[in-house]
């Protein structure tokens, strides 16, 4: 059970400590004050020369973005604060002492949490306020209610996703020094998030700021829940213990590789020969063990299929089959596409789902994976909507190579989804390198289903698919 | 108090523990001796319920390291091998920042901690910044922070490391102090002649295993070897070394004085009277005690067995 109050007193002393150093008060106070005064300032001036020049549209966009960057500054002093917070904490010695006390996992995770974003935080809501105040007091201007409160909000959303990853970043690095290394997996899509919302506002789409701080809140939670679920003294303190063996490394994934699932095998497994064994035993074993994140994937993938159609019936622009009747006859077009090609086109889809569901907690697996079943839901509706049956050309163009490409895909993005889950929800038993280590050989098992799947998908979409099409819509000419 | 039951603890590629059991009573010391990385500091990060056992089982005061983390720790007070101190935090604030955390009530841990800083003489010093203190007075300071919360089990992994002799004194005797207020307390230490004089019990631990358990005096009388004896004399010492060849086995010998081991000490006065009439002139015979020291090297050099 958490209690607030071990935190409370860890976050305490925690911001003390830094506002009592002045090597890290003084820049982070200066900065927090003059920055916003230097950006009202500019602003300021820059807004009625903008007004002259009839830029008055882009005026009003440079006011949230200059409150934007006076509102970051602060915020980027919690990566380094968060960093520091369990890596400085062991190269100083001073962690084993705090691990020894009552405090539970989870509540030193989050005093560490709320003692590295209180100053950050405190200071971007005042670099607002001095911002906001500047331009009142400088150049007559007020800044609507609903533009401090999006900032102040995403201001908050960033700090709290930055501080979480590198809470956890921190406490799974064993020196300060590859805590800052690590440091770069955050501040790259961080800085990719800023101007993607420094576009936003300069081109007037400020209101999609919403949905990126409803992004952002998301992210924010599932990376608390991760830092929650894998914070633990146990690993902390085992890691002076342990030391980066490639070799062991690679021995921990060969026997996860050789294992088999689900913990040991009735004996009669042991004396099949490999090939059996694994068709016989260690998968169907997989799929049993990995049926929830199969029937997410599946349940998903058919959402996706009828939100398709829903948004393709309603297309103002219905498919006319009989310009796809005229491609048939004219032998070209995408039909002809071999099966080489197919192959290669799905694994690749496959290999670059699996990298990024690593960096995105698995969500890569259901959006990269449930977009085609979308465009196909919305083609199918489009077919409705000029008249045709829809099952017809679903049976006609999907159903073929779709026996074997839609089983291929769900096991894909359930294996790919639970890859990306490993690392905030490691079993229990496994530092969260073993259960990546673990997920992938689960990935690279199933991929001997997987690939004869795709072949034969590939084989039917290029030699059989356009013979049935031809079949259905043209009588078989 | 204090129980494991064949604890074993893998970190991945090796094996810090291999089946220790010990059990420690109110009011009783025992003292872990050990080489470096013999799993000293692993079997008290567990006991502390820091660490995990890989499997094996240990209670505190009959709670469960595992399964109730926590009021373990709230229990134990724990000496860590480095002071670890914030640097810019004052030792009052310090302590009273650990005293929180334990939920002391403020009033009781401002006294405590007064009486405390006092007690080991650092009262003139309670107020400044912990980095300016030396090594000796760091160490007192996180000795403290190890009793603030008054515990019932006490874990110190060196606890008079990097003292000078008075002060390393004065903890010995704060130790002792609370032996008798019915704790139980488990020291780690490299000082043989410090666990001598504290504990009621020492085990020694040897790459994870535990290979010697019992009282100094146990232990000296089980892996010390037949009763040493020094024989001063006048006269020639290669008659007196002919006189005992072959019936005793002679460690040392020099000018006036030969030492020896005899399996039975009742054949001392046949090798004296051997001695007189090889005209051998006995000045004394006196029984020599084996060193901690000797018996530990003799343990460690692989000729214990639990």
């Amino acid at each position: 059970m958490t209690h607030l109050h071990g935190p409370l007193v860890l976050a305490r002393r925690e911001v003390r400590d830094v506002l009592s150093d002045w090597r890290i008060s003084l820049p982070m106070g200066t900065l927090t004050a003059v920055f916003p005064l230097l950006l009202a300032f500019a602003v300021g001036w820059g807004l009625p020369l903008l007004e002259r020049l009839g830029g008055g549209g882009v005026a009003s966009r440079v006011v949230p973005f200059g409150l934007m960057l006076a509102a970051f500054i602060p915020i980027s002093f919690s990566l380094v604060l968060a960093l520091e917070s369990f890596a400085g904490e062991k190269d100083r010695n001073t962690l084993e002492a705090l691990l020894t006390t009552p405090l539970t996992d989870a509540e030193l995770f989050l005093g560490k949490m709320l003692a590295v974003l209180t100053p950050p935080v405190g200071l971007s809501l005042a670099a607002m306020g001095i911002f906001a105040a500047a331009l009142k007091l400088g150049a007559s201007r007020n800044i609507p209610p609903d533009t401090l409160l999006l900032i102040g909000l995403l201001s908050v959303a960033e700090a709290v996703v930055m501080v979480a990853a590198a809470v956890v970043v921190s406490s799974q690095a064993a020196s300060l020094r590859g805590a800052n290394i690590l440091a770069s997996f955050i501040i790259l899509p961080m800085a990719g998030l800023l101007q993607l919302e420094a576009l936003l506002l300069l081109v007037g789409q400020g209101r999609v700021l919403w949905l990126v701080l409803a992004g952002l809140g998301v992210l924010a939670a599932i990376l608390v829940r991760t830092g929650i679920r894998v914070f633990n003294r146990e690993e902390l303190v085992a890691r002076d213990y342990r030391n980066l063996s490639l070799r062991q490394l690679a021995r921990n994934f060969w026997s996860y590789l050789q294992a088999p699932p689900g913990g040991p095998a009735p004996t009669w497994v042991g004396r099949l020969p490999w090939p059996l064994r694994f068709y016989f035993y260690d998968l169907p074993q997989l799929l049993r063990l990995h049926r929830v994140p199969i029937l997410v994937v599946a349940g998903l993938f058919a959402g996706g299929l009828v939100l398709g159609y829903l948004l393709g019936v309603q297309s103002p622009n219905p498919v006319n089959l009989a310009k796809v009747r005229t491609v048939l006859e004219v032998g070209s077009g995408p039909l002809e596409i071999g099966f080489g090609w197919i192959l290669v086109h799905n694994l690749r889809a496959i290999a670059i789902t699996v990298v990024l569901s690593v960096f995105s907690f698995g969500a890569a697996a259901l959006l990269l994976l449930t977009a085609p079943f979308v465009i196909v839901g919305f083609v199918t509706g489009q077919v409705a909507a000029g008249g045709e049956d829809p099952l017809r050309f679903l049976a006609a163009f999907i159903l073929p190579h779709g026996l074997f490409e839609i089983p291929a895909a769900v096991l894909a993005g359930a294996f790919c989804l639970r890859l990306g889950l490993a690392v905030m929800a490691p079993p229990a038993g496994y530092t969260v390198g073993q259960s990546l280590l673990l997920s992938l050989a689960d990935l690279i098992k199933v991929a001997l289903l997987l690939v004869p799947l795709f072949m034969a998908a590939a084989y039917m979409e290029a030699n059989v698919t356009p013979m049935v099409i031809r079949w259905v819509y043209l009588g078989g000419r | 108090m204090v129980e494991a039951v064949a604890l074993t603890k893998c970190f991945i590629n090796f094996w810090a523990l291999q089946g220790i059991s010990l059990k420690v009573c109110p009011g009783e010391v025992l003292a872990l001796l050990g080489p470096n990385g013999a799993g000293k500091t692993t079997t008290i990060r567990i006991l502390s319920a820091v660490l995990k056992p890989t499997s094996g089982r240990a209670t505190v005061c009959g709670h469960d390291v595992v399964a109730d983390g926590p009021r373990v720790r709230a229990l134990v007070g724990v000496l860590t091998e480095l002071p670890g101190l914030y640097d810019r935090m004052s030792a009052r604030s310090y302590l009273e920042f650990f005293g929180e955390v334990h939920r002391v009530p403020r009033n009781l841990l401002r006294r405590r901690v007064s009486d405390l800083l006092d007690h080991f003489g650092l009262g003139p010093v309670a107020d400044r910044r912990l980095g300016t203190l030396s090594k000796g007075l760091r160490q007192k300071v996180a000795l403290i922070r190890a009793l603030v919360h008054d515990p019932k089990v006490l874990f110190l992994d060196e606890p008079t490391a990097a003292m000078d002799p008075a002060s390393a004194w004065q903890v010995r005797e704060f130790i002792v102090g609370l032996r008798r207020s019915d704790r139980a307390i488990i020291i780690s230490t490299h000082n043989l002649a410090e666990a001598e004089l504290l504990a009621d019990r020492i085990a020694v631990i040897v790459q994870g295993r535990l290979v010697a358990e019992g009282t100094a005096s146990e232990l000296k009388g089980r892996f010390a070897g037949p009763p040493t004896f020094e024989l001063k004399f006048t006269g020639p010492g290669e008659a007196a070394q002919r006189a005992l060849n072959g019936d005793v086995r002679i460690l040392d010998f020099g000018l006036g004085y030969i030492r020896y081991q005899v399996a039975d000490p009742a054949r001392n006065p046949e090798l004296v009277k051997r001695l007189v009439g090889a005209g051998v002139g006995i000045l004394s015979l006196t029984e020599v005690s084996p060193s901690l020291e000797e018996v530990y090297l003799r343990i460690v050099g692989g000729e214990g067995t639990h």
